[in-house]
């Protein structure tokens, strides 16, 4: 990912003055969320691991996907995603939702450089069962990374990196005025080593 | 001849210095400037001839990525900034943010009410051109490529461009910000007949 749209600080992915409440027991379909395997350097807080297929049979249902080379779906605490690679690989499509049982309430489209996306392909148009502005963004993990983490209040939500595509992960500090949003990510090796961390400022664009 | 092929060396790592430098630090001072953030005034109504006015005012401005904020001088104030880079500063709107002005939208993506942003008012809105495409938020709407006139748009997963006229030719005059080389502009388009691209419409225009 082109560093334009990131600006890379060093931060560690935590959440302070949320840390005594509990992580969210169930993830956005019901299913139970689980902790993170392995102990995530510099992660202070209750983690939430997300849940990435990269089978056949998804749960989630968008048009952008049919005839994908490649499709990973997520399902977040939040809200869920497929990320579907066009054949080639030159572009990638994402299909965000926070119910998985209608029509996708974002969309994102963008071009692969590298395998990575060169925008974070923010979009803004979905929110969460709470009523809040709710972002979605790709995240181009660096080499080696296996766990994408997201600060969120009071916890963190940790994306295992899968199906060699970008990792659409989601927010909830969104500027609407701004068109904006705000993501604090540390990424991570499978042995949880911290490889990096920045803050990504992503705009909605293009 | 060794001091000069030294020299030409030494010559071309400073240009090539020089450059870089000049690359990663781009920045353009428009929207500082010039841009504000006043709020938007509501309105009752849309018109499609209004809303081909505030088009026309960007006519001949420039382009930004994820950009929304241009003057009415008929030139680009911050020409040849680098593509798809929303921190350069520069004067324009990208494709979905002109639209998003053009069509007098909010902010908030259930709200299908109007309103009138300023030609300088720095906003893009939180439509992509994908979400346009795919009739996002409660005032926009998919329709049929055949049903379009004045003010619609044609999309596609990458651009959004509004129908200006259309040609006897079956062809279409599109108003577009059409990226960083060519600015925002009338040109002659066949995304009517482009299979990647879809008809929007945003509703409740009132003439």
């Amino acid at each position: 990912m082109r560093l334009a749209a990131v600006t890379l600080v060093c931060a560690s992915v935590t959440a302070c003055e949320h840390s005594a409440s509990k992580p969210p027991a169930r993830l956005v379909d019901g299913t139970p969320a689980g902790a993170a395997s392995v102990e995530l350097e510099d992660v202070d807080v209750a983690s939430v691991v997300t849940a990435a297929d990269t089978g056949a049979s998804t749960k989630l249902r968008c048009d952008a996907a049919s005839g994908a080379e490649r499709i990973v779906e997520r399902i977040g605490v939040d809200g869920a995603s497929l990320t579907a690679v066009e054949p080639g690989g030159r572009a990638a499509h994402a299909c965000d939702f926070t119910r998985l049982d209608v029509r996708p309430c974002g969309v994102g489209y963008g071009r692969l450089e590298n395998g990575g996306p060169t925008d974070p392909r923010l979009s803004l148009t979905c929110r969460n069962s709470a009523g809040s502005p709710l972002a979605f963004a790709w995240v181009a993990p660096a080499r080696g990374v296996a766990y994408v983490a997201v600060a969120q209040s009071g916890y963190v939500e940790v994306y295992p990196v899968a199906g060699d595509t970008p990792v659409r992960v989601t927010a909830l500090d969104v500027d609407l005025e701004l068109a904006r949003a705000r993501l604090e990510i540390s990424e991570h090796g499978v042995d949880g080593r911290r490889l990096r961390a920045y803050t990504l400022v992503a705009q909605v664009a293009g | 001849m060794t001091i000069n092929r030294a020299l030409v060396a030494t010559f071309a790592v400073a240009f090539v210095l020089a450059y870089a430098g000049t690359a990663t630090a781009y920045h353009t001072r428009f929207v500082s400037d010039n841009c504000n953030y006043a709020s938007p005034t509501p309105t009752s109504y849309i018109t499609r001839d209004g809303s081909a006015t505030v088009a026309l005012r960007a006519r001949h401005e420039g382009y930004q990525w994820a950009g929304g904020c241009w003057n009415d001088n008929d030139r680009d104030d911050s020409p040849n900034d680098p593509t798809t880079d929303a921190g350069t500063g520069g004067e324009g709107g990208d494709c979905s943010g002109f639209t998003f002005k053009v069509w007098r939208e909010a902010l908030d993506t259930s709200d299908a009410s109007y309103h009138q942003w300023g030609m300088l008012r720095y906003v893009h809105g939180p439509y992509t051109a994908a979400a346009f495409k795919a009739g996002s938020g409660a005032p926009n709407v998919t329709a049929s490529k055949s049903s379009l006139i004045k003010m619609d748009a044609l999309a596609s997963d990458g651009h959004i461009g509004l129908i200006y006229a259309v040609n006897p030719d079956g062809s279409d005059q599109i108003i577009e910000a059409k990226g960083e080389a060519y600015g925002t502009n009338i040109w002659t388009r066949t995304y009517r007949g482009t299979s990647s691209y879809s008809g929007v419409r945003r509703t409740g225009w009132s003439s």
